[in-house]
């Protein structure tokens, strides 16, 4: 008779680190995000000094930077960024207030539902750009106007989630309340708001994009004044790619920091949520 | 005679069902007494109407014909309140105040709704979790927050939809015993909707057995078990004898009119 072997599965050895590698370990994730950005720039400036990409075309960081130096010191800069940001603020702010409470009487009261459903087919699925010569035509070629482009960009966005986040409240939480006897409008408080939340937390990234894109538009449409203003003289000067890309470089902040506010505002309402990412013991 | 606490006469639930002009007889002429302070098990397979009638008490539903008589609650509070299923926390509210929300329905201020909840959450055995969050529970707790939300609003029928159904075996057994401990702290009439007969059996004065298609009463059996009982009482021969009985009763359905008689 032989004698039966075994494999031995054992434990996992747990080596012992050194602290900059188990910095590392921790912060990884934030270093590649660093690491993947700051190599792209490098990557752009190195490629447009030994002159591999033409810097007349395509700038370069160093003279992106360098114009921007420039441009801060100017009134009109101070100016367009004045204007972009009261189209953009007041846009996106008149949008989501009438869109979140319109949004919850059209999801929650199925009358207004289905009168309201072919507007808002057909309202979306229109291209807001062919709008920007109507709007100038009632509007003027103002902030008005393009704060109406915005607004039209926006409302959108966060109009349909919102619609959607009230059909799909649980009717399990509908009957507890009306078990108790809760009336509409705590119904409303207490289990449509919190439930549609994270809908239009998802409309609101949308809207980042699109509310930008919106003041772009309306900017290049108009030229009067305003960042977008700013981007397209910029096609004028000598420095043209370098200014034209300090622009693109403001929109980009801009989208971002739209982002991480929505990102903010998001753990915020959602820390009822059990954490996904739990840290490995 | 123990005053009643609700009387159910001829109460059937039809539906149409959708597309086609069948109906569907979901309960068909149920008629039944519950005395005040007992505890009451409807028992049967799924289909039956169980959870449907307990609806209809509770005014979620209305029955297509028939009517049932609840016993005003004092000081206009409610006459009964519901424990639902799963266990149905809004999960963005703390224990406190999910337990405090049917308070808060009744018009109770959230501050006041919140103190009165406390004692309830001691009660069901979760101080100490006011302020965590539904996720942060096991099914056995969140069942035990369900059940102080319906005590909260001191209701003199407590209306319970097998609420420990999507529990584990021990998790579930220990809530039987529990829920009996409560009970006899808390004094209500108890109408709870399951389908497990020892379950029924360990918790009830009177099982009250229906089958489906069409949903109807056929038994109603007096459990004489004495009380308190204790979880062991379930290993004793009587208690097997209620059991073999009952199934016997659901494997043979005898009509209506004989089986009423039953107790």
């Amino acid at each position: 008779m032989t004698a039966a072997t075994y494999r031995v599965i054992s434990a996992r050895v747990r080596h012992q680190r050194d602290p900059l590698h188990r910095w590392y370990r921790r912060n990884e994730p934030t270093v590649l995000r660093v690491a993947g950005v700051v190599a792209f720039f490098v990557l752009w400036q190195v490629t447009s000094d030994v002159g591999m990409i033409d810097k007349f075309l395509f700038s370069s960081p160093r003279d992106i930077l360098v114009a921007g130096a420039h441009e801060v010191t100017l009134p009109r800069f101070w100016n367009d960024v004045r204007v972009s940001g009261v189209e953009l603020g007041a846009g996106t702010l008149i949008s989501v207030v009438i869109a979140v409470p319109l949004g919850i009487a059209i999801g929650w009261y199925r009358r207004v539902s289905l009168a309201a459903d072919p507007w808002l087919n057909f309202t979306n699925a229109l291209p807001r750009a062919a709008l920007v010569p109507l709007a100038v035509m009632w509007a003027g070629l103002g902030m008005e106007m393009k704060t109406l482009i915005v607004f039209l960009g926006g409302f959108f966005s966060v109009l349909l989630p919102t619609v959607d986040g009230v059909r799909t409240v649980e009717r399990q939480f509908v009957d507890v309340a009306r078990s108790f006897r809760g009336s509409d409008l705590l119904i409303l408080r207490s289990i449509v708001l919190p439930g549609v939340v994270p809908f239009i937390v998802s409309g609101l990234r949308i809207l980042v994009g699109r509310v930008l894109a919106g003041v772009i538009i309306a900017e290049f449409y108009a030229i009067t004044e305003g960042l977008g203003v700013m981007i397209y003289r910029a096609a004028n000067s000598a420095d043209q790619a370098d200014r034209m890309f300090f622009g693109i470089l403001i929109f980009t902040l801009l989208g971002i920091v739209g982002y991480e506010a929505v990102g903010v505002l998001d753990r915020y309402f959602q820390r009822w949520r059990p954490a996904l990412d739990t840290e490995e013991a | 005679m123990a005053e009643l606490a609700l009387t159910a006469r001829g109460v059937q639930m039809e539906y149409r069902e959708r597309h086609t002009t069948d109906r569907l007889l979901a309960i068909e002429n149920v008629d039944l007494d519950v005395e005040e302070g007992s505890f009451v098990s409807l028992l049967g397979p799924s289909g039956c109407g169980k959870s449907t009638f307990l609806k209809i008490v509770n005014g979620l539903l209305l029955a297509t014909a028939g009517e049932i008589k609840v016993r005003r609650a004092a000081a206009n509070g409610p006459e009964n309140a519901m424990v639902f299923q799963d266990a149905a926390l809004f999960p963005w509210y703390s224990v406190i105040d999910n337990v405090a929300y049917g308070l808060i329905c009744g018009g109770v201020p959230r501050g006041e709704a919140r103190r009165r909840a406390g004692p309830y959450i001691e009660l069901v055995g979760l101080k100490g979790f006011a302020e965590k969050y539904p996720y942060q529970l096991s099914g056995g707790m969140q069942q035990r927050a369900n059940l102080a939300r319906a005590l909260a609003v001191d209701p003199p029928i407590l209306l319970m939809d097998e609420p420990f159904a999507a529990l584990d075996a021990q998790t579930r057994e220990l809530m039987q015993a529990e829920l009996l401990r409560i009970w006899n702290a808390a004094r209500k009439t108890v109408l709870f909707v399951t389908h497990q007969i020892d379950e029924a059996v360990y918790l009830s004065d009177r099982v009250v057995v229906m089958a489906a298609r069409p949903g109807r009463i056929i038994a109603d059996v007096r459990i004489g078990l004495p009380r308190p009982r204790k979880l062991e009482v379930k290993r004793t021969p009587e208690f097997a004898a209620y059991e073999d009985r009952i199934w016997g009763l659901i494997q043979h359905p005898r009509p209506t009119s004989v089986a009423a008689t039953t107790a």
